[in-house]
């Protein structure tokens, strides 16, 4: 157990490493909360510039358009406009997993780029573009729509992609769509999001000719903000479809172009990841009066109260729904933690992630008996953090857009039984003997969404603190001479 | 003058989203609260105060409001 004062004073020598102007910028990104002071905001400056000189393990906007919100629509075709790095680092990475016939009528795992090369610096790209657009568009002709994410050359030359993509949305009566979505925006991914969003907004709902879609049943809803992370969609639709709830749009994971346009006729929007989808949430309940409602399909305490809440926003129907839905898969949730909570009781958590995992995996942990003692977003912005004190439990370490240093010391001295973090860190904290799951997408395993994966993560989890190879290795500080 | 999204969350907070900062935060307290008469200084939890010209009627949430922050 991490005591408050032992919590600050770890924040201070820390801190110490640092010249003062950056410890000084630094230490309001570092706090200690417990569960108890819930009043007043929590006192920690988020979705700032990372300090030059920090290991930041932070993205860019176009990881946030392309990888997050637009990557995993399937039936379009994203194009990486600029050289062929970005696309081809960043392709099929996530493991947003859909179904279709990849290359035919799906594009998930593919890399489009227009591969820029010097020329195109020097006399822009614009004419590239287009004819990419119509080849690709030849090649494969199932493709429902194109995006085009701009990397950073884009916006330094000035290319003008909003009129080839005017021009060719006409030509190949298909939206074209170009994101404005170069590297340099913003201090994260954060921003990414956020202009995807915008462009989601602007170039498909928009599109959409006023009273072309069919009324909305009773029960339609739309899964906003689930990325089919190795299944995760897949194993949460079925618990709101059994509950009586029509889903009839995923966005984005294992989703299609006709799913984004439907959603304007939808009864509820529910969000999972409020990061990245929160925007056309609030966009889709400003214009068409939809409702929207947060929601934590990890571990079964809380996958139980969210499908509660969600019922609540229905009739009783749905509401008997719910409990048959948790009377039916709670015995089998119960079995899994039967098993798994010998193993896990009392083992320490440290978490460093984007998105929505920093709160929404400490259900999950404690349902397994395990404590989160840290906690941090890469790019969350301050609603995250209040959202994130309401799940905190004890005394927790919280970290924003920590770096490579911090978060090293951090471990040192605190020794968790298990992180979860990205990939970046993975061998770091493996080569210094703690235990590490890859929480980005779910170290290639998944999906951890809803009951079945509720499985999966027991599982894994129990499997990588407990592995036996970490009794074997012995750490540097420990070797002798 | 900011431009701020007023919403009510389930519990029924007042939310005062600031689409510029990107941040949303509760509403603590709104100065002027009837039904014929709604608006003035905003209080938000984080303690920064907003100027909201009282209106008639309540609002119909969410809606989109120009304000002037208070130092």
């Amino acid at each position: 157990m991490l005591t408050q004062d032992e919590a600050k004073k770890l924040i201070q020598e820390v801190l110490a490493a640092y010249p003062p102007e950056a410890a000084e910028d630094r230490a309001k990104h570092l706090t200690v909360l417990d569960g108890e002071n819930t009043e007043g905001g929590c006192g920690i400056t988020a979705n700032r510039k990372s300090l030059p000189g920090m290991m930041t393990i932070r993205g860019c906007a176009y990881a946030g358009s392309k990888g997050v919100v637009w990557g995993p629509i399937k039936d379009m075709i994203h194009i990486s406009h600029g050289p062929v790095g970005c696309g081809q680092y960043s392709r099929a990475g996530r493991r947003n997993y859909y179904v279709g016939h990849t290359g035919v009528n799906t594009f998930g795992t593919m890399n489009f780029t227009s591969d820029f090369q010097e020329k195109d610096i020097v006399f822009g790209g614009d004419k590239k573009l287009a004819k990419l657009l119509d080849e690709v568009n030849a090649l494969f002709p199932l493709n429902k729509g194109i995006s085009i994410q701009s990397e950073c050359p884009v916006g330094l030359i000035g290319d003008d992609i909003e009129a080839v993509a005017k021009k060719k949305s006409v030509d190949l009566a298909k939206p074209v769509v170009p994101v404005r979505c170069e590297g340099f925006r913003g201090v994260s991914q954060s921003l990414g999001h956020h202009i995807a969003n915008d462009t989601i907004r602007d170039y498909i709902l928009d599109r959409t000719p006023e009273g072309t879609l069919p009324e909305a049943g009773p029960y339609d809803v739309a899964i906003i903000g689930d990325y089919n992370i190795g299944g995760d969609a897949w194993s949460s639709r079925i618990l709101l479809e059994e509950m009586g709830l029509q889903v009839v749009s995923q966005w984005s994971g294992d989703g299609t172009l006709a799913e984004l346009e439907r959603t304007p006729r939808v009864r509820m929007n529910l969000v999972h990841c409020y990061r990245s989808m929160n925007y056309i949430s609030r966009h889709m309940e400003t214009k068409y009066g939809i409702p929207w409602l947060e929601y934590n399909f990890f571990g079964p305490s809380k996958i139980a109260d969210s499908l509660r809440r969600i019922a609540a926003q229905f009739d009783d129907r749905i509401q008997a729904g719910a409990e048959a839905v948790i009377a039916k898969y709670q015995p089998m949730a119960d079995a899994i933690t039967q098993r798994f909570r010998p193993r896990l009781e009392g083992k320490r958590v440290m978490l460093y992630v984007g998105g929505l995992r920093p709160r929404h995996v400490i259900g999950a942990y404690e349902d397994l008996g395990m404590e989160v003692v840290g906690t941090g977003y890469e790019f969350g912005h301050n609603d995250d953090y209040e959202r994130t004190k309401e799940e905190l439990k004890s005394t927790t370490l919280i970290y924003d857009d920590a770096s490579g240093y911090e978060l090293e010391r951090f471990v040192e001295r605190i020794r968790p039984d298990l992180i979860g973090s990205g990939i970046k860190e993975k061998y770091v904290f493996q080569k210094m003997g703690v235990p590490f799951r890859q929480m980005h997408s779910w170290d290639y395993s998944g999906p951890y969404h809803g009951y079945d994966g509720y499985a999966i993560f027991a599982r894994d989890m129990d499997m990588t603190i407990n592995n036996p190879c970490w009794k074997m290795m012995t750490p540097p500080w420990r070797k002798p001479g | 003058m900011p431009e701020i999204m007023l919403r009510r969350n389930e519990r029924g907070d007042l939310l005062c989203y600031v689409p510029k900062k990107d941040s949303e935060v509760v509403v603590r307290e709104v100065e002027f609260d009837q039904d014929d008469h709604w608006g003035g200084t905003l209080s938000l939890a984080n303690g920064e105060k907003m100027h909201l010209e009282p209106m008639m009627a309540r609002p119909r949430l969410p809606v989109t409001l120009r304000v002037r922050k208070l130092l």
